[in-house]
């Protein structure tokens, strides 16, 4: 489905496949975008044509009419005169046309080109995500968005090729028609330059293509610089200069290896440009002696002439603008190549509220790229209303495993089912209504505090009493009041107030709570929380949960006790289940990471 | 127009201003650390975070802050690092302000892992050497730390060179736990007089952070450790415990001493272990 590297084996079908479905797109979207603008701008385009081709004809016309004194005083004569004087003043509407939509484009392509892709980006499936190069298809969109001009203007861009061609196929039919004798030089002296304007294009993409990673990395490594974090980390190491060699490396090898290639163009470039002079010059010395020898008229040596004259220019003008239709393709090849990322796959069934059990059957998941399986066959059932406390080792596949239980990872293999109902058959936005989820590497989102632990659940922002509560609950109040309540802003990115990192995650907790559902899943809700914080929490948690069905992970095992089940994860499968009790009686994995954490806080 | 307008964000980024301390000290007498009425507000904020602490860590000493969040603890790791200029007051190591120091002078004196430590998709390698390039190639000191850590099979696929996170096609991520090993790996490469450690813990499970506890003797031998944890067991591996409140120092002692008064950190070690103790005995010790 995907086109990662240029096989040369691939048949042309396959190769055109992707840019033909693209432009498909884009001409949908320009259809979308602006009907009328591309409409008239049509128009102009054929009265362009139209005249630049008709032109020599007016001017072979005049010359005959003027050869006989007489005919000057007539009126076709000042007709024709009109004529050219229009044919040749008509051009530039074009420039007109353009400046308007350049004002019209720019107010509306954000709400256009953004919004679509705001809206791929919020279902994009998270396996997607969860791919190496995937941030590269997100910037190259991006990039595309914002260069506005390739998203707006690449349809006009093919009008204006597609223009000059005619154009010059045009002049070279009336050169024919003039004289057989001018075609051959006036076809042959484009042709090596055509094909070396397009030879280098092709090349230079595939430079582009195969510098993918290492401009992926050059911009890695400038956001570390960007960072606040990681710029703190890299002074007080004293790795930055380190960092900055890799990027000055990078882009030094990025640099030499187009050059290497530009370099060689431009050799080329001068022989097609030679070719091209000389044909013309052979051009107007045929003319001139098919004038001598009395096969043509004046009037049409100088019609040649003119004709010859707008096949150059036109021919100057595809040179330059076949490089830069191609370089808007890229761009527009990068923005629709990001609404090839997956959706997160939704299901067509309606979601009946869970009464009995969430069960997991042979459970098998993958990440992308990964050589090893990360949930090798779990099964496990979750009665409703009971409270399980998931603990293992780093890397066993906890995090995985919640992920796997709230349906936002499908399993490779194997199933998730919510009183029956397959997650996969479900619609994912009915189901989630049911789910809330604190998770481990939460999000610090820089709006007001309000929006913070709203954003859970939008509709109901201005429930101040279930917000009050909530704030309790989270035993967040001093923290409120010391901000100076929960319309304040959050984070320095907008100038407003930074908290601990043990604030933020009573933010998230907070969070959680607020969106009011049966099932609850928490992924290391108090890694960075002061004990007593921890306890007062944690036991609030579980009282305000006495009711719904939670899944804790958790690396204090402490929690446990409290749990109606305890699922011990090793190496991607569920090993042990059951209470402290009896997990402690099988003196099994459960019991070791027990009194491992234990002995420290006893005696 | 546009060009110059283009120019101009850049003369903008240009115009940012540099640090200005001096960083031209080569040499202290003495390593010992000590905070002299230090107070901070972060720039832009209106709350003083450390409100005039002052305290003393004797050369190689193993000391852990305690205290509730947003107390202030990372706040004093970021001063004693020269992050930051105090508003009051002045951080010394050797008799020296610690903005003093020449950066190389700073690296041989104290290594950090932040409590947001960086996650560099780079290579298993260069992710454990940014705690000291110099041992960038020198794969045996390498392992040896990343046993220290627990983080040795991270080398086992793919070997050192192997790549980390999403840039690379064959990258692969690791779990925050993963991740937190491997940022210990990088302090413990490290040869600064101090080791200053913000939440090491916090993703780790409980084996590795039980191992972790009891390998702190044996990595920190002779070396200085600082450090910040809600993990109140780490504490009492510490010689002497300070505790925090409200960006003031309340409490200072072992964690012996300070069981035996009555203040915050008897009652967070007690809220603490609860979780932990017998269901009849409320109390212990």
């Amino acid at each position: 489905m995907k086109t990662e590297t240029d096989n040369a084996s691939r048949s042309i079908y396959n190769k055109m496949e992707k840019p033909v479905r693209y432009l498909k797109c884009c001409l949908r979207d320009m259809i979308q975008f602006s009907r009328l603008y591309y409409v008239v701008y049509l128009i102009v385009i054929v009265v362009e044509m139209a005249t630049s081709i008709a032109i020599p004809l007016v001017i072979a016309n005049i010359f005959e009419l003027v050869s006989d004194m007489n005919a000057i005083q007539t009126q076709r004569f000042w007709l024709q005169i009109f004529l050219l004087s229009a044919l040749i003043g008509l051009p530039q509407l074009s420039s007109v046309v353009d400046r308007w939509m350049l004002t019209y484009s720019h107010a509306r392509k954000e709400q256009y080109f953004g919004w679509k892709m705001f809206h791929h980006a919020s279902h994009i499936s998270l396996e997607e995500m969860e791919k190496p190069g995937v941030l590269d298809t997100f910037q190259k969109a991006e990039a595309a968005y914002s260069d506005y001009e390739a998203l707006t203007e690449f349809p006009l861009m093919l009008m204006d090729v597609l223009n000059h061609v005619v154009t010059c196929i045009g002049c070279m039919v009336v050169l024919a028609k003039f004289s057989l004798f001018l075609l051959p030089s006036a076809i042959f002296s484009f042709i090596p330059r055509f094909v070396m304007t397009l030879h280098r294009q092709g090349k230079e993409r595939d430079i582009t293509r195969a510098q993918a990673p290492l401009h992926r990395r050059i911009h890695y490594l400038w956001r570390l610089f960007c960072s606040k974090d990681s710029v703190k980390e890299m002074r007080v190491l004293g790795f930055s200069s380190y960092l900055k060699e890799k990027w000055a490396e990078d882009n030094g090898q990025v640099v030499e290896e187009l050059v290497k290639v530009r370099r060689k163009d431009r050799q080329l470039d001068v022989i097609g440009v030679a070719v091209k002079n000389i044909g013309f010059a052979v051009n107007i010395l045929i003319s001139l002696i098919l004038l001598l020898h009395g096969d043509i008229a004046i009037g049409v040596f100088a019609a040649c002439f003119s004709a010859v004259n707008t096949l150059e220019s036109r021919q100057l003008s595809l040179f330059s603008e076949i490089p830069k239709a191609l370089q808007m393709y890229y761009r527009v090849e990068e923005y629709y190549d990001f609404f090839e990322l997956k959706s997160q796959p939704d299901g067509e069934e309606s979601y009946r509220p869970f009464e009995r059990e969430i069960q997991l059957k042979n459970v098998h998941f993958q990440y992308p790229g990964a050589k090893t399986e990360a949930l090798k066959g779990v099964d496990l059932t979750i009665r409703k209303g009971e409270h399980v406390v998931i603990v293992g080792e780093n890397g066993s596949g906890k995090t995985t495993l919640s992920k796997v239980i709230s349906g936002v990872f499908k399993p490779s293999s194997g199933s998730v089912s919510y009183d029956e109902q397959d997650v996969e058959t479900l619609r994912h936005k009915e189901l989630y209504r049911d789910i809330s989820i604190v998770p481990q590497d939460f999000v610090h989102y820089h709006f007001t505090m309000r929006e913070n632990i709203c954003i859970s659940d939008l509709a109901a922002i201005s429930d101040e009493k279930r917000l009050a509560r909530v704030i309790e609950n989270a035993g967040m109040q001093e923290l409120i009041e010391s901000i100076g309540g929960v319309d304040v802003q959050m984070g320095r990115e907008f100038s407003g107030r930074e908290l601990s990192g043990g604030e933020w995650q009573k933010t998230a907790i907070a969070r959680g709570l607020f969106k009011e559902c049966p099932l609850m899943i928490l992924d290391e809700p108090t890694s960075a929380l002061d004990p007593l914080v921890e306890y007062e929490i944690l036991n609030r948690f579980l009282e305000l949960t006495r009711e719904r069905t939670t899944v804790i992970i958790s690396h204090r095992v402490g929690i446990c006790r409290t749990a109606d089940r305890i699922v011990v994860m090793k190496d991607g499968r569920a090993v042990e289940t059951g209470t402290h009790e009896e997990l402690l009686a099988a003196q099994g994995d459960y019991a070791k990471i027990w009194r491992e954490q234990a002995k420290w806080y006893q005696g | 127009m546009e060009y110059a307008k283009r120019l101009d964000y850049f003369r903008d980024f240009l115009a940012l201003p540099e640090r200005k301390d001096r960083r031209n000290v080569n040499a202290v007498s003495h390593q010992d650390i000590a905070f002299e009425g230090v107070s901070f507000t972060y720039p832009g904020t209106d709350r003083q975070v450390l409100k005039h602490v002052t305290f003393r860590i004797k050369e190689g000493e193993r000391v852990a802050f305690v205290g509730e969040n947003g107390a202030g603890k990372s706040t004093i790791i970021k001063l004693l690092c020269g992050l930051y200029e105090p508003d009051g007051g002045r951080v010394m190591i050797g008799g020296v302000n610690v903005r003093d120091l020449s950066d190389e002078l700073r690296r041989k004196l104290l290594t950090v892992v932040f409590q947001d430590f960086g996650c560099y998709e780079m290579t298993l390698r260069e992710n454990a050497a940014f705690g000291n390039l110099q041992y960038l190639h020198e794969d045996e000191r390498i392992m040896e730390v990343f046993k220290e850590a627990g983080c040795e099979d991270l080398a086992k696929e793919g070997g050192l060179d192997r790549n980390l996170g999403h840039l690379n096609a064959d990258g692969v991520d690791l779990s925050k736990g993963q991740w937190q090993r491997l940022a210990a790996a990088r302090a413990f490469l490290s040869d600064a007089s101090y080791v200053i450690l913000d939440e090491p813990t916090a993703s780790l499970d409980p084996m590795a952070e039980s191992r972790m506890y009891e390998n702190f003797a044996q990595i920190f031998h002779k070396r200085g450790t600082i450090m910040i944890s809600h993990r109140l067991a780490s504490a009492r591996m510490a010689d002497r415990i300070l505790v925090l409140d409200g960006g003031r120092i309340v409490q200072s002692g072992s964690h012996a001493e300070l069981m035996e008064q009555e203040g915050l950190y008897r009652t967070m070690y007690l809220a603490q272990s609860s979780w932990y103790a017998d269901k009849e005995a409320g109390d212990e010790d």
